[in-house]
């Protein structure tokens, strides 16, 4: 019973979504939307499960003295620094006034957003050194490739005038960067899609029909 | 009650900061109220009724669950189904038995994505049978997470691959770390991860976006053996350049039936590759269909696509 329980209730929840997806019933609709609810009910309490693991393993870092506990400790207290900080501006403790954001506004917008930024800015050079590995001409198919990718290139960048026949180069690289994406590039992408798009309903299936079950505990 | 303001405090403060339980619970109440019908007769009307326009969206749902029925009963009654060699998938077992050799733990990235996509579903099931290998061979599994509902998911899903390898010791509660709910936060966590804890195996499967470079290249400085597997195709090209192995597109949900080889798993492969093959096959006479029916209306012709289709058979008449 510990395994068709949970089976019958993923067949279930699986027919009922699609049956909302095929049907105009209104039931069809208050049916799919409860159980999305549920489901985000769910997301939003395993929200605290995430902070208590995350919590946990920190402590159990600064306490034995792991080499990395000072950044644990940095971000205990950044966690609850904000949480603290935000819970006075709602509340008015600290002397705050009550219902600003403030304080929380600017942390995020002064510190947080150009971290994420940094983050974001690194793919400039990964591309970079991906590319310089990708673009090595070591078999004619890495030719290919390079031969492509420097057609694409110089497609979406304008030739110098001062560049013999710049014209010339220029529309002809385009047509070729155009007809490369267009055709070549578009034919692979919609057959990984395809592809795809089969394996993604074979495993919908899979689960929803209960012959996938690797998902279930013994 | 003292108690149940501190609760109600906690609750609007965790709302407000972002964490908007009682926001979403409120906004979902009204979105059931809004949807539900007034009465149950008028709720029921029309159930047994398809939305026209998703008419073949259904017959092409039934005909591929009859093709993956027929070929799992013949699976499963015991006809051999050959799948062919993914490089990709033979690569797990090597990239564990590196890290076993090497003493060094394994890295298991079940991408960003929460645990209604299908690709973490999916990266799920494959979590528990690399979890069943680290766990024969000893090797410590870190898996980091973006979404605490996947956590909890993984930690089963680890805890089910030591059970299955008879080392219910092997699970190590403390390596299924959440990180962050944040994109470029869990991303700058698992870099740090692969340059602190030095993984010599990063396996990267599940649904990725901008920060699959960012991952896949710091696995690449640090000379760890990268596998990575999705069906996002805007996240292929990364993985084909810094990875060892990538496993691409449909690979991706053939792995539990390629690792376990169970009838029932190879037959529903063998279902979605006789779709395919009836896609293509309609694809083909499409274009055919389509081009001469341009053509046709181009001269002024206005047959239909079939009419001129059979033309291209009938005898000429001299």
């Amino acid at each position: 019973m510990k395994r068709e329980i949970p089976i019958l209730l993923v067949v279930l929840c699986g027919l009922a979504i699609t049956w909302a997806f095929f049907s105009p019933a209104p039931m069809s609709r208050a049916v799919n939307d409860e159980l999305l609810a549920w489901g985000t009910v769910f997301f939003s309490v395993a929200f605290l499960l995430g902070i208590s693991n995350l919590v946990r393993i920190s402590l159990k870092q600064i306490s034995s003295r792991h080499p990395d506990w000072p950044y644990k400790l940095l971000l205990l207290l950044v966690l609850f620094g904000y949480l603290l900080i935000g819970a006075a501006e709602i509340h008015g403790w600290f002397g705050i006034p009550g219902g600003e954001n403030i304080r929380r506004d600017w942390i995020y917008k002064r510190i947080f957003m150009p971290l994420q930024a940094t983050m974001f800015s690194l793919l400039a050079f990964y591309i970079a050194s991906a590319a310089f590995r990708a673009f090595r001409a070591r078999s004619l198919e890495a030719t290919l490739l390079l031969t492509a990718g420097a057609l694409v290139m110089i497609g979406q960048v304008p030739i110098p005038s001062f560049f013999p026949f710049a014209d010339w180069i220029g529309d002809t690289s385009v047509r070729l960067q155009g007809f490369l994406m267009a055709y070549v590039n578009a034919a692979g992408q919609k057959a990984i899609i395809m592809g795809a798009a089969l394996g993604t309903l074979a495993t919908g299936l899979r689960i929803v029909l209960g012959i996938e079950r690797s998902y279930l505990s013994e | 009650m003292p108690s149940m303001a501190l609760l109600s405090s906690i609750v609007d403060s965790l709302s407000t900061l972002g964490w908007s339980l009682s926001a979403k619970l409120g906004t979902l109440a009204l979105t059931i109220q809004d949807a539900a019908p007034a009465s149950v007769e008028e709720g029921w009307e029309g159930w047994h009724t398809i939305e026209n326009q998703k008419i073949p969206t259904l017959v092409a749902v039934v005909f591929f669950g009859l093709v993956m029925f027929i070929a799992q009963r013949q699976a499963k009654a015991g006809k051999d189904i050959p799948i062919r060699r993914i490089a990709g998938l033979d690569a797990l077992d090597e990239a564990i038995g590196r890290s076993t050799e090497m003493g060094r733990p394994v890295l298991y990235v079940p991408g960003i994505d929460e645990i209604k996509e299908i690709q973490t579903i999916y990266s799920m099931m494959i979590l528990r049978h690399v979890a069943k290998k680290t766990a024969e061979f000893g090797t410590p599994l870190i898996v980091p997470v973006k979404d605490s509902v996947v956590m909890t998911f993984a930690e089963e899903a680890v805890k089910q691959g030591c059970l299955d390898a008879g080392r219910p010791d092997a699970f190590i509660p403390d390596n299924v770390r959440y990180l962050s709910n944040e994109q470029f936060a869990y991303c700058a966590g698992v870099a740090g991860i692969m340059n602190r804890e030095k993984p010599a195996a990063n396996l990267m499967l599940g649904m990725f976006f901008a920060e699959s470079l960012i991952l896949a290249e710091t696995g690449f400085a640090t000379g760890a053996i990268q596998v990575a597997g999705t069906a996002k195709q805007h996240q292929l090209p990364f993985f084909v350049a810094a990875c060892d192995y990538t496993i691409i597109g449909e690979e991706y949900f053939a792995v539990t039936a390629y690792l376990t080889r169970e009838p029932g798993l190879l037959g529903t492969i063998r279902g979605a590759d006789i779709t395919k093959i009836v896609a293509i096959a309609a694809i083909v006479i499409g274009v055919v269909i389509a081009t001469m029916y341009s053509a046709e209306i181009a001269v002024g012709n206005t047959e239909t696509p079939f009419q001129s289709f059979l033309q291209l058979f009938a005898p000429k008449s001299n």
